[in-house]
């Protein structure tokens, strides 16, 4: 997996947090998820497809989902309605669009992200870095599984 | 002042509408896509002040939204607001014709500095040749 198409999601997280929710957070220590599920309350999933493929998930519990989308709106999200998902749509579409620009190869196309409640099921085979991040708010993840395609076979 | 706010995203058109707010008496008219927009336009034959424009939408999106309002009116301001922030968008978005362009996300000062650059510009008499 290519840490330069990691690193951009980290930061582009890193500034929507502190643009529009003023939520600084810590990186805590990255591991490999062993099941291919992911079992949080709400997962925001951003497809890649092109020279990397795959996708980057921020993983929430409810509590820290409604706190941060009621921290981006400017509004109060007591429930998981519309709206709060309308909110975190819109944040997960910010840390896409900026993540994108700071790719190291174009032609890269991203999914509109998809907020779900209903977990995500990695393919087999690919590794899950989990990347744990704590925030005034509570903690969350961001999960990533990409993969590159092997480099062409020496010329013979 | 009347702005129409084109953006799938009700959170973001409530978020556009508190910053402008600061800006005096504002009438907001709101649109979830580039079809919507273009029926609020035929709706108001006296115009808008400004639109401001998401890129990324369904059924339109706001560069064939941009194009499209270009083809019949060169003098509303058009602001792209997106998350689209590569260069070569920033370049398509200004061919097709918009004004200005904010990259999301953004402050409230970032929101509001464009949007009077934008207005200041489009209010000044043109140059004589």
């Amino acid at each position: 997996m290519d840490v330069a198409y990691i690193n951009p999601f980290i930061v582009a997280t890193r500034i929507v947090f502190d643009t529009m929710i003023h939520v600084p957070f810590m990186l805590g220590r990255p591991h490999l998820r062993e099941r291919a599920m992911s079992s949080c309350a709400i997962t925001a999933t951003i497809q890649l497809s092109g020279p990397v493929s795959g996708a980057v998930v921020l993983c929430l519990p409810e509590s820290v989902a409604m706190a941060l989308a009621s921290g981006f709106s400017g509004t109060t999200c007591s429930k998981l309605d519309a709206d709060c998902l309308d909110a975190l749509g819109e944040m997960v579409s910010m840390i896409s669009g900026n993540a994108k620009k700071d790719f190291p190869a174009g032609g890269v196309t991203i999914s509109t992200p998809k907020v779900s409640t209903s977990g995500v099921i990695y393919p087999q085979g690919n590794p899950v870095i989990v990347i744990p991040c704590t925030t005034s708010k509570g903690k969350l993840a961001l999960e990533v599984a990409l993969r590159t395609p092997p480099p062409p076979p020496p010329p013979t | 002042m009347k702005l129409l706010l084109v953006d799938d995203s009700r959170t973001m058109r409530n978020i556009q509408k508190n910053i402008l707010k600061t800006l005096g008496e504002v009438a907001f008219t709101e649109a979830g896509d580039g079809m919507e927009a273009l029926t609020c336009i035929a709706a108001n034959p006296a115009g808008f002040d400004m639109i401001l424009v998401d890129w990324n939408m369904p059924n339109m999106d706001g560069l064939t939204l941009v194009t499209k309002i270009r083809q019949k009116d060169k003098r509303t301001p058009l602001v792209m607001v997106t998350t689209e922030a590569e260069k070569v968008r920033v370049i398509e978005a200004i061919k097709a014709g918009v004004n200005n362009y904010v990259i999301k996300p953004f402050t409230p000062d970032t929101l509001l500095e464009k949007f009077k650059q934008t207005m200041d510009k489009a209010q000044a008499p043109a140059a004589v040749a």
